[in-house]
């Protein structure tokens, strides 16, 4: 909607929000169903990403569904809803590194994570050591390069997700490709150095 | 998605690493059943409605123990010098005779037997306001 403001005098917004705010309705069941079967997995996988622990991710994914059934949705476009998931699901995990969430729990790599439990070792210690190198980025760097590069969230959305300035986005995701570049050139995951 | 134009080698191997990660399927853990997070949010819904309902009550009760002090208050203040009388009267004449002190209490003493007897009050009325005041679960 912000995009459009520029073209529309004040009161045509006003009035357009005051006509999406009447609209808004709770989600029902079949419509969570459709949901949650759409986003469920990409969701809880970007959680696991991020936090590391399934344990957490299960509980985010919770939280997440359980804030957007709470809230009124003046929409029912599935991109908007897709964004608006992944931005409350953004600010729960920015919730739980807020109340001292980090470390509290162990990491807890899944079997398929773990080099040891794989059938083809290369494959799974490459997917292990990636995830790590994941995880040594800080929270912030790891959600802004998700939504940004995985989600294609438009930087004012990324901004709205992580309480930032639209202004900073570009700039803080700049320097997080920067520093996940530096990381991955020091494990030798450079162009030609390993496949 | 972002494209890749005006970016440098740096940020396309940032960007197709995340990528990469982001396609690597994750084991097969089982996701939270959506019926139960169906009926955790109905639950927290009935919850958040009846705090809403019960938010003025709950605020009430705060504004009817302090209107009550206050009344306390202003009776005190209206009626000092009654009570103090009142307070004189009720010694025990053998108690005063006992002492060679005249039967006249000292304000200080009166102060002293307000202000604890209030207090009691008060923590009597806290605690049965916390009592009353609990949620049921």
């Amino acid at each position: 909607m912000a995009e459009h403001a520029g073209t529309l005098d004040a009161e045509d917004v006003s009035a357009q929000q005051a006509e999406a705010g009447a609209r808004a309705e709770l989600l029902n069941e079949s419509e969570f169903q459709d949901l949650y079967r759409l986003h469920a997995r990409p969701l809880w996988a970007y959680l696991y990403r991020l936090t590391g622990s399934a344990a957490d991710a299960d509980d985010l994914l919770q939280e997440a569904f359980c804030r957007t059934l709470a809230a009124p949705l003046a929409t029912r476009e599935d991109s908007q809803l897709r964004a608006y998931l992944f931005r409350v699901a953004t600010n729960a995990a920015t919730d739980l590194w807020r109340r001292g969430g980090r470390g509290t729990r162990r990491t807890e790599p899944l079997d398929a994570d773990v080099p040891a439990a794989a059938s083809h070792g290369d494959q799974a210690a490459l997917k292990h050591d990636m995830a790590r190198t994941f995880r040594d980025l800080k929270p912030q760097e790891r959600m802004l390069l998700w939504l940004a590069h995985v989600e294609g969230s438009e930087h004012r959305d990324i901004a709205a997700a992580l309480g930032l300035k639209a202004a900073s986005v570009p700039v803080l995701l700049f320097r997080a490709r920067r520093k996940l570049a530096g990381l991955l050139r020091k494990k030798g995951y450079g162009p030609g150095e390993r496949s | 998605m972002t494209s890749h134009t005006h970016l440098e080698e740096p940020d396309i191997l940032a960007i197709e690493f995340v990528r990469g990660l982001a396609a690597a399927p994750v084991a097969s853990h089982p996701l939270p059943d959506p019926a139960v997070i169906w009926w955790k949010a109905q639950l927290l819904r009935r919850w958040q409605a009846d705090r809403a309902a019960s938010a003025p009550i709950e605020r009430m009760r705060w504004v009817e123990l302090a209107a009550g002090f206050a009344s306390l208050a202003v009776f005190l203040a209206w009626q000092w010098q009654g009570l103090v009388n009142l307070v004189s009267r009720a010694i025990p004449a053998g108690l005063a005779a006992a002492s060679s002190a005249p039967q006249v209490v000292s304000p200080m003493a009166l102060v002293l037997i307000t202000l604890g007897t209030a207090s009691v009050g008060a923590m009597v009325l806290a605690a049965l306001h916390r009592r009353l005041g609990r949620e049921p679960y």
